[in-house]
């Protein structure tokens, strides 16, 4: 029972990702390629994807999500930084501008 | 004149207008909008409310080579060069997204805006004109700003390795005090 609560979390979170996909993309699709990280081909597609397609999708038990945070390695060092210049945020959106 | 020129006039003074309000100073302006002097100094005069700055821009390439505005100036460069390069965006319209993403940054995070609009437009000429090149910080694995034909097989980046009295600025912790 709380599996199946846990899937209906998932799915609903699909759906509101696949949502915002879709109004990124209408706000600026340059920039939306750029922050989601994914090509062309695909910000076409879910743009163009019809309410009933997006369910559809967003109803399935897989993760439409996935970790996007580089190299895992440089990933920790940057977090690991000690000294603390007050960089730490620029640091990081440096690295996720470039994985 | 035929609809096409009024149409590319119009695309000008709105390229103008966005570069204005975004901070740019007239002499980048004068490069990068085929607009005559005379009209965007009236534009700049409407939008900024005020005469453009006189004097010239700063020329020199060490002031991006300074701890601070160095992380800055590679953080947009970094973006600018995934719009261009990567996403295929065209030059300025790289240019100006990856500057207001650089602001968003700015904004989100609360730090100072160290690099202004004109300052990044510097950095993109010293690029072209191949005075600046990227070398890779052997610790974090990013990119930053560094002269031309400097040995970098070990370079390391002002994060990973600050200078000794680096930090965050003085007058952003008295403000802080001030606020409790």
């Amino acid at each position: 029972m709380s599996q199946n609560k846990t899937i209906s979390e998932l799915q609903e979170l699909n759906l509101s990702y696949l949502l915002l996909v879709q109004k990124l993309i209408l706000e600026d699709r340059d920039i939306a390629i750029f922050r989601l990280k994914i090509d062309e081909e695909l910000a076409e597609l879910i743009a163009g994807m019809s309410i009933r397609e997006l369910t559809i999708l967003a109803r399935q038990s897989h993760s439409l999500l996935q970790p996007n945070l580089g190299d895992v390695s440089q990933l920790k060092v940057i977090l690991t930084n000690k000294r603390d210049t007050g960089m730490q945020a620029t640091h990081l959106a440096m690295h996720l501008a470039t994985a | 004149m035929t609809a096409k020129k009024l149409l590319d006039e119009l695309n000008q003074v709105q390229l103008a207008i966005e570069l204005i309000e975004l901070g740019a100073r007239l002499q980048v302006l004068e490069s990068e909008v085929s607009l005559n002097r005379g009209r965007l100094v009236r534009l700049y005069k409407e939008v900024a409310g005020k005469s453009p700055p006189k004097g010239m821009l700063p020329f020199s390439t060490d002031w991006f080579m300074t701890w601070q505005p160095n992380v800055h100036s590679s953080f947009f460069y970094n973006i600018y060069v995934r719009l261009h390069q990567e996403q295929g965006l065209e030059r300025l319209q790289a240019f100006i997204k990856a500057y207001r993403l650089y602001q968003e940054h700015i904004q989100i995070s609360g730090e100072e805006e160290v690099l202004a609009l004109t300052r990044a437009w510097t950095l993109l000429r010293f690029f072209e004109s191949d005075m600046f090149q990227l070398s890779r910080c052997v610790s974090c694995g990013l990119k930053f700003v560094n002269h031309a034909h400097t040995p970098d097989h070990d370079y390391v980046c002002g994060v990973c390795q600050p200078p000794s009295r680096a930090g965050k600025p003085l007058k952003k912790t008295t403000k802080k005090q001030n606020e409790i």
